[in-house]
């Protein structure tokens, strides 16, 4: 374990790059982040990933989830930064929970569609992802929405 | 990386440097490879049990090709990896064949363990996954062979050196009439069939023991009378008595040498034995 922690420490400055490197796309919606918090956020994916035991390789999905997540309406300058660590740290979270079967870009989209739809960019909404991780660890087949609700019609 | 230094101790502190860089590389692209690309992280546990799987293909390269550890740092672990996994593929497809040739050849004897472990040896190669977890061993291969595949060897060259010396032993057993077999086996174990024993060795005991004595060996009845004429048994005696063998039964090598082996496996218990009605057996 030690030697891939290490191996994890050596990644920090190059995701560190990798993650400015997004705010060419994230200054459209008027969202930048500073390097103090690239760093922060680096620091916080080395810790998620120690805390879940994972191993991850690459720039790390935190590009992934800026380039999903920087045209939320909910996003602001002020929560940007602190949206984004905590999406890291839950993203991990749900990647063990769900025993590695829902792909990356599957449990981004879904928890995207938490924080947009129903969670009007309630970071408590992607905790609804919880049941979606126990319906794939069962192989249950997971419905696109469990969170919405069949309308008057029966329709969903 | 404990395995990794482990594994490769005698490389200098630059050798080992450049090896590792190598092996994260291929750590890599091997975790893309088994998630398929869906996912760009893994658990320790699955990201530790690839690494081994490249290690375990990288060592068996460098033993089959005779190459030194340190080509794992020049050229390096990257440049070797594509001739490994290609050796790997060729051993698997061996493997496959002696399997096949286990199948085939009809063993005049029944025993449950036996049949098994070559329904467990088909499993292998269903499950196993040579690209990604070469180091494992799937499947229950359970029939006890005289002489077991030393435990540091898994994957796909443990199921090789497995099945030579399952075939050495068939071959063997092939040599004698099966009706005279089943009466010493059922004197040596009375339920054979359905216990994990293995069937080769009560076989070799009592034509070694024939042997020594300078008597056919096929006949494998080893008398009341013939265990009073054995003088001292000792180590040599016993190889003696393996070439005796072997020249009777026409084996060459391997099987001369398997015989060999369990002659001198055979020689701490005849020493330890009180009487030796119990190993060279009557019937």
């Amino acid at each position: 374990m030690e030697n891939f922690l290490a191996f994890q420490a050596g990644q920090l400055a190059a995701a560190e790059q990798k993650t400015l490197a997004c705010n060419e796309l994230s200054e459209r919606y008027g969202l930048r982040l500073t390097e103090a918090q690239a760093h922060m956020l680096a620091l916080g994916r080395e810790k998620a990933l120690r805390d879940t035991g994972r191993v991850e390789f690459g720039p790390g999905v935190l590009p992934r989830l800026i380039y999903a997540f920087c045209d939320s309406p909910y996003l602001t300058r002020e929560n940007y930064a602190q949206t984004l660590a905590e999406l890291q740290d839950s993203f991990y979270y749900f990647k063990n929970e769900s025993e590695e079967r829902i792909s990356d870009d599957e449990l981004i989209d879904l928890m995207k569609e938490a924080f947009d739809g129903f969670g009007q960019g309630a970071l408590e909404s992607i905790a609804t992802l919880d049941e979606l991780c126990r319906a794939a660890r069962n192989g249950e087949p997971m419905r696109a929405n469990p969170w919405r609700r069949a309308d008057e019609d029966g329709e969903l | 990386m404990e395995s990794f230094e482990l594994a490769f101790a005698g490389l200098t502190e630059q050798e080992q440097a450049a090896a590792q860089r190598g092996l994260w590389r291929l750590l890599e692209k091997q975790a893309a490879a088994y998630t398929q690309g869906d996912s760009a992280s893994l658990p320790v546990e699955t990201a530790q049990a690839l690494m081994e799987s490249i290690i375990y293909m990288l060592r068996v390269y460098l033993r089959t090709e005779a190459l030194p550890d340190r080509a794992l740092a020049d050229p390096g672990a990257e440049a070797l990896f594509a001739p490994a996994q290609k050796r790997l593929e060729q051993l698997r497809a061996q493997a496959l064949r002696l399997y096949e040739e286990a199948r085939m050849g009809a063993l005049g004897l029944d025993n449950q363990s036996y049949r098994d472990t070559l329904k467990g040896i088909g499993t292998f190669f269903r499950l196993y996954d040579w690209r990604t977890m070469a180091h494992e061993t799937p499947g229950d291969i359970d029939y006890q062979l005289c002489l077991p595949v030393p435990e540091a060897e898994t994957g796909v060259c443990f199921l090789l050196e497995y099945l030579r010396r399952l075939l050495i032993e068939n071959d063997f057993l092939a040599r004698f009439d099966p009706a005279l077999e089943r009466r010493l086996l059922n004197r040596s174990c009375p339920d054979y069939r359905g216990l994990l024993v293995n069937l080769y060795e009560p076989i070799a005991c009592n034509a070694l023991g024939l042997a020594l004595l300078g008597a056919p060996c096929r006949t494998l009845n080893v008398s009341p009378q013939d265990r009073a004429r054995m003088s001292t048994i000792d180590a040599a005696a016993l190889q003696r008595a393996a070439a005796g063998a072997s020249d009777q039964l026409g084996l060459s090598d391997p099987a001369a040498r398997y015989l060999a082996e369990t002659a001198r496996a055979l020689a701490p218990r005849v020493r330890e034995a009180e009487g030796l009605s119990h190993l060279f057996l009557s019937f």
